[in-house]
């Protein structure tokens, strides 16, 4: 448009016989240069606020670890259930690694590993009766001899999910009082070899979940303080299609993860 | 306008210039620009606005280059064998006992993954009943203290145990003498025992930092037993304390308290109240909660005990010249002989006498059997001054070869230290087991260092029949060992003291299954419901009345050394919560200093509090004059404050200060020892001089004051009267008063039941399922300080040292604010705990840019750190000035660690070091610098309640929650429930009190969440009209 305006700017200029000055070259026009320098700035501002934003969240991470344990194996192929090794679960804010000493349960006995071959990421096979043998050496365990658990040290996995320090993030609320299944936030963990990160953790991630999911309203005797919800579900005043998601009772206030 | 009724500063009651223009700002201080200091303009400033954009530009390239550094890999390692009972993230709570010289309270320890974070009072103890101290609470972080000694010395050198087993073995010899502090247990005695006998001719000698040998010695005169009996304040209508601190520092004081709250809970339907009449020199916390208190000098007290025992008895008042003071005496006389047979007298004083005709007028009121229970002993006390008199004049005579000392310190706390010094050096072998080297550890060759409590095995006896057992809590941090392991390795005792505690309790409590019971329940008794009167003996009274009117008459100006609630006789010194607590008489923290009483401050100080502008020079600035006070010889320099409810002629001094710098960098150059101006009058230890000299010097000195800190006020000046406070008589009459008062003053909105819908353009919002809400009873809170402290662990309050607390920069969630009135020289206290008061219409939440302060549909004022910008708009919109901003990195949680040096002192420095930091509640955010915090209600709580309810799928009920405040109270003063359930203690609280309650500043319409219950004091004059 600057183009059209100064060519027919020009024209006239010519018709009414003024003195035609010589266009100024785009790249020394100050208009141009103003346009493209805010151009610059909001495009370069969203990459740069995206890129922070994005800084710390690491989804799809899949570190190697101490030792190849293969979610697949254990909860998918024997259908170990989740809690049994991940026993804080329903009780507390960490759902906790299993110490050594409740892997030497099974294994005391299972030490060669003889099922369907198993693939690392790059594609190459894992020998999975030498992973047994490095948990035997994390265990100080000698094959052949009674099992000594004092002489066990801590197997130091890498930490996969990591949350700022300023949120709290409790297992128990979520699986026990909220029956989330562990796939929802962990995804088709029973069909992983090595964990990957299945979200990217970020708060946006969180606060829609908390819009979108039902409460154990009926279930749990808890929410039965909530008289008035009560009531407008049985009259119809709240759609029992959607029913009291977390967000209804609160759940993305922000003092219910900040403090 | 007109003078309010109630005031907290000399500046407000006389509304000056300086009062009213501070309190129209929340921060007290200009912007820390450089160019403020000589005037210039901002532009002029060291660092204008071109050097600032360079640092803009600067750390937002350094940042971004600090952001796109690589994510560093971190671990999760669990255990090797993970115990089946630990699970990480919950926390468990081990009934153990807080054992500090004499006192022994049963708690819980609160144990997150390993560490012990949080002291609980122990529920089921039938002394506590749950109830803690500010000392109690703040007892955790000494595990963490940095000042601990960390190995066995011999002359201050590292040695092992083995070592210094073998070295001590070969120079240990008798006469031996052991020299504690109280013991009140019984497994440590029967070692001792046991180590006695070992070597012939040793003995055991009791040492009390503060003495109760007078009280001790009395009852052995008059009911022949060298014991202290329980008192029982909740069964005395009539209380009348001859300067006894009980509810701060006397005795016992937790159980005390919560005796006292008893009788001073008020049923509205049927108004009944105790009467508590004090007599004391220099303002002390339980006579500031006193119906009524009387001023004297100390060198009256035998006289008054005596006119209150001739009175008593139906004989006149005599001996005393004061007119006011003896009505006093005569109405403290009237009250106990009304109420004969439940009326109780306590004394402070460490004078034989002065016991004797205590324990005289006791038996003339019938308090034995009643008010007195001799059936169950209070061991908590035990040490006689003669013994240890005899004792130092032993070690200066070299009849004692070897001295082990534990608890005792008497080279800091001993009125003769330098006798006792002297003595020391002529002992062959002098082991000490202090946990850090103290003042008399630092003169020992060997040291062996003691656990401290939450490592220990042991047991505790402090009331006859009530025991209280000791488990560890943590593994041992250092390589300390319990003192009772080095007495029974040295007796030549195999087995260890665990053993030997098993075995002691094992056949009393029916094997393992017994002894596993009373560990987990904290507590065993074997004491009974009898009541014994004692036996009384008054052949000792006609002789103590004798010599209290012969007694020493005082000079121009008295002394009275006393005991501030957090220190102690030093204890506390070492402990920067304690320390930073705010003494809730003085308001002062972090020093000792001279108390004198407004009428002295004219003739001494010349500073006349009536005149503004001179209680101002004295207010608003921190130096304090210094005064020099001479006694005998010995003098000390220390600044004096002004403290209305001193006796004119009296001057008082806090013991427990000035300790040495091995102690710890809290107590490390703060305050002056006092206790060398103790003196003794022959058989006991006074804690008073008759005659001292007092002279101004030169110099002045800052005090940290928070009295003139968080104040408000409208620009109008026109905020109203925040305390509400009736007597007995007037609340009798006119029960509804301040309901009406309430109403008359919202009339204009809708009155008490519209205001909340008419009073606002806003709209009203439902509140379903949750709505919490806190009451707070003026009546039974005393304002001990224990809830500032549970305060300060549970929310990982920030301890910000002198130099900020001058600055008006503490971080306490909570305060206790303390007001006045009536007469100046003799006023009358209120204690008012504030926090955030969770208004529904909060005014800081519509000023905040940035949204992160909003409420909750619970009714919190929530306040998120990680979105806070450090506006602090939100600070001067809050009405009751109970939000707090971090103006530095008190927590040590910056990126660049820097940024604390030279901002914050040593003491912060120390308690962000890795071994303190191991007290934080992990699950409350550290909160960085440049972000505003404030009391959350404990939300960590209340979502841990809550998430308890909805795992059990029930509703959710009040033992779910308690709050750290309301959980450390030894009165239960503080209630906080759901106020939507019709069940909870809230509702129910607030449904039966409808007379009494009130909200502060309610005119407002903020709609605060915190309900407060008016204080009724039990008089007849001295009433206000309102």
């Amino acid at each position: 448009m600057l183009q059209v305006n100064a060519n027919l700017k020009r024209l006239t200029d010519e018709k009414t016989g003024q003195p035609v000055l010589e266009p100024i070259p785009a790249w020394r026009n100050k208009s141009y240069i103003a346009m493209v320098t805010v151009v610059l700035f909001v495009v370069g501002g969203y990459l740069t606020s995206k890129g922070a934003m994005g800084y710390g969240r690491s989804k799809d991470y899949q570190p190697v670890q101490p030792i190849y344990y293969s979610h697949k194996v254990h909860a998918g192929v024997n259908q170990i259930n989740c809690q049994y090794c991940h026993t804080g679960v329903y009780q507390g804010k960490q759902a906790t690694i299993p110490s050594v000493n409740v892997c030497m349960n099974c294994h005391l006995a299972i030490n060669e590993y003889k099922g369907e071959k198993i693939y690392d990421e790059a594609g190459e096979e894992v020998n999975g009766t030498a992973e047994i043998k490095k948990l035997y050496k994390y265990a100080g365990f000698e094959e052949g001899k009674p099992w000594d658990p004092s002489k066990a040290t801590p197997i130091e996995w890498v930490r996969i999910h990591n949350l700022p320090d300023h949120v709290y993030f409790n297992h128990a609320q979520h699986v026990k009082a909220g029956q989330v299944a562990c796939q929802t936030c962990h995804g088709e963990i029973q069909k992983m070899g090595e964990v990957k990160q299945f979200t990217d953790l970020s708060m946006g991630w969180c606060v829609n979940c908390h819009r979108e999911t039902k409460v154990q309203f009926k279930s749990n005797g808890f929410y039965s303080i909530y008289e008035k919800y009560h009531q407008d579900l049985k009259s119809g005043k709240i759609d029992s299609t959607k029913g009291i998601t977390v967000e209804n009772i609160g759940g993305t206030e922000c003092q219910k993860c900040h403090y | 306008m007109e003078q309010k009724k109630h005031w907290q500063s000399f500046g407000e009651l006389n509304q000056s210039e300086a009062y009213n223009k501070d309190v129209k700002d929340e921060f007290r201080e200009d912007l820390p620009f450089d160019a403020a200091d000589d005037g210039k303009s901002f532009l002029d400033a060291k660092a204008p606005r071109r050097d600032f954009l360079k640092y803009l530009g600067f750390s937002t390239a350094a940042a971004a280059a600090a952001a796109s550094c690589e994510m560093p890999v971190k671990k999760a390692i669990p255990f090797a064998n993970k115990p089946e009972d630990v699970v990480p993230g919950i926390a468990k709570y081990y009934a153990t006992t807080y054992v500090q010289d004499g006192d022994a309270v049963s708690v819980l320890a609160k144990v997150r993954d390993g560490r012990p974070i949080k002291i609980e009072g122990n529920d089921l103890s039938p002394i506590t009943k749950g109830g803690t101290s500010a000392r109690v609470q703040a007892s955790v972080l000494d595990l963490y203290d940095t000042a601990r000694l960390r190995f066995p010395t011999i002359d201050g050198k590292e040695v092992t145990f083995e070592a210094a087993d073998k070295a001590i073995a070969a120079s240990i010899g008798g006469p031996a003498v052991i020299l504690t502090s109280t013991i009140t247990s019984p497994s440590t005695k029967a070692v001792i025992a046991q180590f006695l006998a070992k070597y012939p001719g040793s003995k055991h000698v009791t040492y009390d930092a503060v003495s109760y040998s007078a009280i001790l010695l009395a009852n052995e005169a008059t009911n022949g037993v060298r014991a202290i009996p329980s008192y029982h304040f909740d069964k005395a209508k009539a209380i009348v304390s001859l300067g006894a601190d009980f509810l701060g520092t006397w005795l016992s004081p937790i159980e005390f308290a919560r005796q006292y709250a008893v009788g001073k809970k008020l049923d509205e339907k049927n108004p009944t109240m105790s009467q508590h009449i004090h007599f004391e020199s220099v303002a002390s916390l339980t006579g500031s909660n006193a119906d009524e208190k009387y001023l004297h000098r100390p060198s009256e007290t035998a006289a008054i005990a005596a006119a209150l025992l001739s009175a008593v008895n139906g004989g006149s008042v005599s001996g005393i010249a004061d007119a006011k003071l003896k009505a006093g005496v005569e109405k403290a006389a009237k009250a106990l002989s009304t109420n004969k047979g439940a009326a109780l007298v306590v004394a402070g004083s460490n004078d034989v006498n002065v016991q004797i005709i205590v324990n005289a007028i006791n038996n003339a009121i019938g308090a034995g059997g009643s008010t007195i229970n001799w059936a169950t002993t209070n061991n908590t006390r035990a040490g006689i001054d003669a013994d240890f008199t005899a004792l130092v004049n032993e070690m200066n005579a070299g009849t004692v070869s070897t001295l082990l000392i534990h608890g005792a310190n008497p080279v800091y706390s001993y009125h003769e230290a330098e006798k006792f010094k002297a003595g020391l050096k002529k002992v062959k072998t002098v082991v000490s087991f202090a946990t850090k080297v103290d003042e008399t550890a630092a003169l020992c060759k060997f040291v062996l260092p003691d656990h401290n409590y939450l490592e220990s095995w042991g047991d505790a006896e402090p009331k006859a029949g009530h025991f209280s057992f000791i488990q560890p809590t943590i593994y041992p941090l250092f390589k300390t060992r319990q003192w009772q392991d080095s007495l029974l390795k040295w007796s030549g005792v195999a087995d260890d003291y665990l053993a030997f505690l098993k075995n002691f309790w094992s056949a009393k409590l029916g094997g393992v299954a017994g002894w596993d019971k009373a560990l987990q329940d904290g507590i065993f008794s074997t004491a009974t419901d009898a009541v014994s009167a004692g036996s009384f003996n008054g052949g000792a009274v006609a002789a103590a009345v004798t010599a209290a009117s012969a007694g020493k008459k005082g000079g121009k100006v008295e002394l009275v050394l006393y005991q501030k609630v957090g220190i102690g006789a030093g204890q506390g010194a070492s402990n920067p919560w304690l320390q930073e607590l705010p003494d809730p008489v003085t308001r002062a923290t972090w020093d000792n200093y001279v108390i004198v009483s407004p009428a002295m401050a004219r003739t001494l100080l010349n500073i006349d509090l009536n005149n503004g502008g001179q209680a101002d020079a004295y207010e608003v600035n921190p130096p304090k004059k210094v005064v020099k006070v001479t006694v005998d010889g010995k003098s000390i320099e220390l600044p004096a404050l002004i403290i209305p409810g001193t006796h004119p002629d009296t001057i008082g001094i806090a013991v427990g200060y000035g300790r040495s710098a091995n102690m710890g960098k809290s107590a490390d150059n703060v305050g002056k020892n006092a206790f060398p101006l103790a003196c003794s009058n022959g058989s006991t230890v006074n804690y008073y001089c008759a005659d001292v000299s007092i002279t101004l010097t030169d110099s002045t000195y800052p005090v940290a004051l928070t009295q003139t800190h968080s104040r408000y006020d409208t620009a109008q000046g026109n905020r109203t009267e925040v305390m509400k406070e009736l007597t007995l008589a007037q609340y009798k009459h006119h029960p509804t008063e301040i309901r009406e008062e309430r109403d008359t003053e919202l009339k204009p909105w809708g009155g008490l039941e519209k205001f909340e819908s008419q009073g606002t353009i806003y709209p009203v919002y439902d509140r379903p399922g949750l709505k919490w809400g806190m009451s707070v009873d003026l009546n039974t809170c005393n304002g001990c300080g224990a809830c500032v402290v549970a305060c300060n662990a549970e929310n990982n309050v920030s301890v910000v040292g002198k130099p900020e607390v001058l600055r008006g920069h503490e971080m306490h969630w909570l305060r206790i604010d303390r007001y006045y009135s009536g007469d100046m020289d003799n006023p009358n206290v209120v204690f008012q705990p504030l926090m955030c008061q969770h208004c529904d219409n909060a005014p800081c939440e519509n000023v905040c840019p940035v949204a992160a302060t909003n409420h909750s549909s619970e009714g919190l004022n929530q306040m998120t750190y990680n979105r806070c910008i450090g506006t602090r708009y939100c600070a001067n919109n809050c009405p009751y000035k109970v939000r707090r901003f971090n103006w530095a990195d008190y927590t040590g949680s910056d990126s660049f660690s820097d940024n604390q040096t030279g901002v914050v002192n040593d003491v912060v420095l120390d308690m962000n070091d890795d071994l303190t930091r191991m007290v934080l509640n992990p699950d409350v955010t550290v909160r960085a610098r440049g972000v505003i915090e404030k009391c959350s209600f404990c939300v960590q709580r209340l979502q841990e309640g809550k998430l308890k309810a909805k795992k059990d799928s029930r509703p959710l009920v009040d033992s779910d929650i308690k709050v750290a405040c309301q959980q450390a109270c030894p009165t239960n003063a503080i209630t906080f429930g759901n106020a939507n359930s019709k069940e909870s203690a809230i509702t129910m609280v607030r449904q039966e009190n409808p007379n009494r309650q009130f909200y502060v500043l309610e005119q407002l319409h903020v709609l605060p969440n915190v309900t407060y219950m008016a204080k009724v004091r039990n008089t007849e004059e001295g009433a206000h009209q309102t």
